[in-house]
């Protein structure tokens, strides 16, 4: 379980910017859970504070019982291993061979070889790409590189898994079927999943709650269906309002 | 024909010799170079304000260092390294006598090199490695310069090419090499096809080694 | 499994490589026994010194050869000497890694060698003295200019003397051979001297005369050169009024190759080249 007490993230810099703003939030295990929000809401902040590639300025962050917002070292990296994470751009290593992606987190370990390569293509075969395993990112699609990312992210079984617009730079049939996958593998391994979007479609596929961010505070948040259905904030009414793939159609 | 049997008998071995010289004293120094350029490259990215462990005094003394050691004249450096050459080679001449300045004369060239070619690796990937819970040391070998790779290969053929040119003073201090024949014999004593098949051998060189660049760099990036 | 390959394969050609080097520097040819003797490297001074080591009986030279020889005219070498070329300047720093070294003079004094320390040299009373001796050169038809008399006249006088001999202690050595010229014109209208020199020890030499040649109405402009090339080729392009740096053997030897036709219009000084000490303290420690 995450969760989130008064978070805040404040950068210095030539500009003061307060990308979060006391923030709180509860994310039960198995759920995938949405934030949605406009360009710049702070969403993205947000979910990289919760491995901390972000540090919060201030607040509580609670993973599984533990406040983790001053983790250093070593207990930060086991933390680390604990939480997947994918993105838009698949930041998938290109010198390294598909399987080879995959076993990097299990490298890091220092896993023995014969189990990492069992491992990895238990992984692929999961996603889907067991064929590709002697394969390089740059010969793959952008919906098979997703889905390596996410066999790589899924590497050390993650508690919880981390996806930052992770179809966005994805077309919708290669988005549907990334969000199928990703819908399974909560179904099946019980990985909590927080979803970042700026599409109200994809939030509406997978996510069972959803917390609607604006200006880096939340201003509603709850099941999907409610939000939808009965929107409370003047920002979540716009928002449906703007998104043209409207989730009523 | 009679000739080039002529010319060859007579300055045959001095060329050979001068070709043995200046790959040696060539390939010997670009490697001791990216030993420590490697090093000092990667502590510039690690080091830099936008880097995974800021410091900026470190980073700016590393900066000075570099640019430094890159504005010394090559022949004042050869003649003023003289006793610490002694030190660690145990003689000023020959091909060691110049491999120790053309090290101290290239690594801070290989520093800006590698620093490049390691800023040229997409900070999506660092950032997906620190997710995955990698630690500094495991990104620095896993991540930037395994990633880099063809890019430092490359950087690596005109460190070569490069510390060519500079061996040509490595006459100075009787390291001979094609460039010094060159300049020694078509040069100052005017004899002109010593001169012209010395350069021609130069040339014929770093058009192979560039070539070997060339395609090492691109067999091993997996991105074509 | 490749990538363990490849890095072996790296280390091990990184080993040969330092391997190879290692190789060159214990002992010179790889050769046990073997002598090493530097020499300077450019064209005259690294013939004088081959023929130096050639009196002294340590090597014999190819027949014929001249100022132009090189280590690759040495016909016999009975003791096994490996000759290392190296720049005249650089020598007398160089001499602690190299058996005996020939220096000239000049480098000798400024690096401060102990001159008593001499094992054997050019003699400055000999034929080699007149015949290396660094002369003045003009252009062929300056040689009745007024110019050419008042710098020779100066540089030939009893002060440049008196300056060269306490200055240089035997390292250079000022030359009793005057010059005699045929004034055929003057220049009145330009009295501006250029004259072209290796700094040491000429351009010092043409410092100190400057006062002496602006007291006869000229003014003397010194351009300082690295090499030992281009004051000829000024020379003969006209930048130059006249060049200090060369002997008369090199400058027959630069006009034959570029068919010009520079003349020596007085010489004034010597610098012997000596065989210094280096590991070794005697020349009899290679002839046992």
């Amino acid at each position: 379980m995450i969760q989130i007490n008064h978070l805040s993230k404040t950068f210095e810099g030539a500009t003061v910017h307060h990308a979060l703003r006391d923030v709180s939030l509860t994310i039960e295990d198995g759920d995938i859970y949405g934030i949605i929000g406009a360009s710049g809401a702070g969403k993205s902040t947000l979910v990289r504070c919760i491995n901390l590639l972000e540090r919060p300025t201030a607040g509580q962050l609670f993973i599984n019982g533990v406040d983790v917002v001053n983790l250093r070292g070593k207990p930060l990296l086991e933390l680390r291993r604990s939480i997947g994470m994918i993105f838009q751009d698949f930041s998938l290593f290109q010198q390294r061979s598909v399987l080879h992606n995959v076993t990097f987190p299990l490298e890091l370990r220092h896993d023995n070889k014969q189990h990492r390569v069992a491992r990895a293509r238990e992984l692929l075969e999961i996603v889907g790409l067991a064929d590709k395993e002697t394969s390089y990112p740059a010969q793959l699609s952008g919906g098979q590189q997703q889905r390596v990312a996410i066999a790589r992210a899924l590497a050390n079984e993650p508690t919880i898994m981390l996806c930052d617009e992770a179809t966005s730079a994805l077309d919708t049939r290669t988005t549907t079927s990334i969000l199928k996958l990703l819908k399974n593998i909560n179904q099946e391994f019980g990985v909590t999943m927080v979803v970042i979007t700026h599409s109200l479609s994809v939030a509406h596929k997978i996510c069972n709650k959803i917390a609607v961010i604006d200006e880096g505070r939340i201003v509603e948040s709850g099941s999907t269906a409610d939000v939808f259905a009965h929107p409370q904030s003047p920002i979540t009414k716009e928002l449906l309002a703007s998104d043209t793939l409207s989730v009523g159609a | 024909m009679e000739a080039i049997q002529g010319f060859l008998s007579q300055y045959g071995s001095l060329l050979a010799q001068g070709v043995w010289d200046t790959l040696v004293m060539t390939g010997v120094s670009t490697f001791f170079a990216y030993v420590i350029g490697i090093p000092i490259g990667v502590l510039v990215v690690l080091t830099s304000p936008t880097g995974l462990r800021p410091l900026r005094v470190a980073n700016t003394v590393l900066g000075w260092i570099v640019n430094i050691g890159r504005s010394i004249p090559f022949i004042i450096l050869l003649v003023a390294l003289i006793p610490f050459t002694r030190w660690i080679v145990g003689t000023s001449l020959g091909v060691p006598g110049a491999v120790v300045p053309l090290v101290v004369a290239a690594a801070p060239f290989v520093g800006r090199m590698v620093e490049q070619s390691l800023a040229e690796v997409d900070s999506g990937l660092i950032e997906a490695a620190m997710s995955s819970g990698a630690s500094t040391s495991q990104i620095v070998f896993k991540v930037f310069l395994r990633e880099s790779l063809p890019s430092l290969v490359r950087g690596a053929s005109i460190t070569f090419i490069t510390l060519f040119g500079y061996a040509a003073m490595a006459g100075t201090v009787g390291a001979g090499g094609l460039g010094d024949i060159a300049i020694r014999y078509g040069y100052q004593r005017f004899q002109g096809d010593i001169m012209v098949v010395a350069v021609i051998l130069c040339i014929v060189l770093v058009q192979i080694i560039q070539s070997i660049g060339d395609i090492v760099a691109r067999k091993i990036d997996k991105r074509n | 499994m490749k990538r363990k390959i490849g890095l072996i394969g790296a280390l091990l050609l990184a080993g040969a490589l330092c391997f190879s080097l290692v190789g060159c520097t214990s002992g010179s040819n790889g050769g046990s026994g073997s002598y090493t003797i530097a020499v300077p490297s450019d064209t005259t001074n690294e013939a004088r010194a081959l023929l130096l080591l050639e009196a002294q009986g340590l090597i014999k030279l190819r027949e014929g050869t001249g100022l132009t020889a090189t280590k690759n005219d040495i016909v016999e070498n009975p003791y096994n000497i490996e000759i290392i070329e190296a720049e005249a300047a650089a020598l007398p720093r160089t001499l602690e890694d190299v058996d005996f070294a020939v220096i000239n003079g000049n480098y000798a004094l400024s690096a401060g060698l102990d001159t008593t320390t001499v094992l054997a040299g050019e003699d400055p009373a000999s034929d080699a003295a007149n015949e290396y001796a660094n002369l003045i050169a003009v252009r062929a038809e300056d040689m009745g200019a007024e110019k050419t008399r008042v710098l020779i006249e100066v540089l030939q006088g009893a002060e440049v003397k008196n300056y060269i001999n306490e200055t240089y202690a035997g390292a250079v050595v000022f030359v009793e051979i005057p010059s005699v010229l045929v004034l055929d014109r003057k220049d009145p209208a330009n009295t501006v001297i250029r004259v072209g020199a290796s700094p040491a020890p000429h351009a010092e030499i043409l410092e100190f005369a400057k006062p002496l040649i602006e007291a006869q109405g000229y003014t003397l402009e010194i351009i300082e050169f690295s090499d030992y090339v281009q004051p000829n080729v000024a020379l003969s392009e006209g930048d130059l009024d006249a060049n200090y740096f060369q002997h008369f053997p090199y400058l027959e030897d630069y006009n034959k190759e570029n068919k010009t036709t520079l003349a020596s219009a007085g010489k004034i000084h010597f610098e012997p080249l000596c065989i210094y000490p280096g590991k070794l303290s005697s020349l009899d420690d290679i002839k046992k």
